[in-house]
């Protein structure tokens, strides 16, 4: 059987990566594509807040029963933690390769980083993960928006000029906020619960433990704060334009 | 600005109009009238001698120093 929807993501990035590359060689060709991508970000976002909170309001419990076996989750209220999987020493990984290559790995624990659906009557910690969803949401389609209509700007008029400045400040600091946010919320989580795990595992092999984290990225602080310097590098770029425009 | 510009006064006495002034040194007049009306930031030595040889006269003619 061929994967229908893997074939069709695949094919969309694919046409998606080749109109981009086709849009660098034509004349404000990738502003367009840049601003319609975004338009189509920011539209889809409205979307999902919209599907989500009419989740929260008109399901029990988030969720839809599709058929006895399966359920569709609203994937929002979610809480960040750590999951931490260690094996015995004598227990290996096994692999099942495709061809007849020889694999093996001496590692002995796995880590990785995911989210926990969580559900409690506190209504502080409901009503802080309900808060650090809907935010990082709203916060995104906010930022969306001011990259589409910053692509809108550079797509009619390519020069530099204040309103560039004030939508890339705006840019920086919603990402500035996001991230502060998570970071606060993800603390007020770990207050509320130190360390998770199962009463019994079906093989003793395996420990699993679930501890809270910090849910910060660092690269989109730095990545913000370089956009208050292009901010600033726009805003003299664009005195030196109005001088050398008023020079006769 | 300390720096006044009195290109209308030159052209008065020349007779000139603007348009035919741009036209002759070879700007907009757009440009011309923002140099008029002393909103413009700087003035190229090569637009000022064309203005001098346009208008026959000295640089002191069309710009004029006043302490603010």
């Amino acid at each position: 059987m061929i994967p229908i929807f893997q074939t069709i993501l695949y094919l969309t990035i694919f046409s998606l990566l080749s109109f981009a590359i086709y849009s660098i060689y034509k004349k404000k060709g990738l502003t367009t594509f840049l601003h319609g991508l975004f338009s189509l970000t920011f539209w889809g976002g409205i979307l999902f807040l919209i599907i989500a909170i009419s989740f929260t309001i008109f399901t029990d419990n988030d969720t839809i029963e599709t058929s006895e076996k399966s359920k569709l989750y609203a994937n929002t209220k979610n809480v960040p933690v750590r999951v931490f999987l260690s094996f015995n020493a004598d227990t290996k990984l096994q692999f099942k390769p495709n061809s007849n290559l020889e694999l093996s790995s001496n590692t002995d624990s796995l880590a990785m980083n995911s989210y926990l659906n969580l559900k409690t009557d506190n209504w502080v910690l409901s009503s802080a993960i309900f808060l650090n969803t809907y935010l990082s949401i709203i916060i995104l389609i906010f930022i969306f928006f001011q990259l589409k209509s910053l692509f809108k700007i550079l797509s009619t008029n390519l020069s530099f000029s204040l309103q560039l400045t004030k939508k890339i400040n705006w840019i920086a600091s919603l990402l500035i906020v996001w991230q502060l946010s998570k970071l606060i919320f993800s603390i007020i989580f770990g207050l509320y619960y130190g360390y998770v795990g199962l009463n019994k595992m079906q093989d003793q092999n395996i420990n699993l433990s679930i501890n809270p984290r910090l849910d910060i990225d660092f690269t989109i602080i730095i990545f913000a704060l370089s956009l208050f310097v292009l901010g600033k590098l726009l805003k003299r770029a664009h005195e030196i334009q109005t001088e050398n425009d008023l020079t006769i | 600005m300390a720096i006044i510009v009195n290109l209308d006064v030159m052209l008065a006495k020349r007779k000139m109009r603007s348009k035919e002034l741009a036209a002759i040194i070879g700007i907009t007049t757009a440009n011309l009238s923002i140099l008029k009306s002393g909103k413009a930031k700087a003035v190229r030595f090569s637009t000022l001698e064309a203005i001098c040889k346009a208008l026959d006269c000295q640089p002191a003619d069309i710009l004029e120093f006043v302490e603010d």
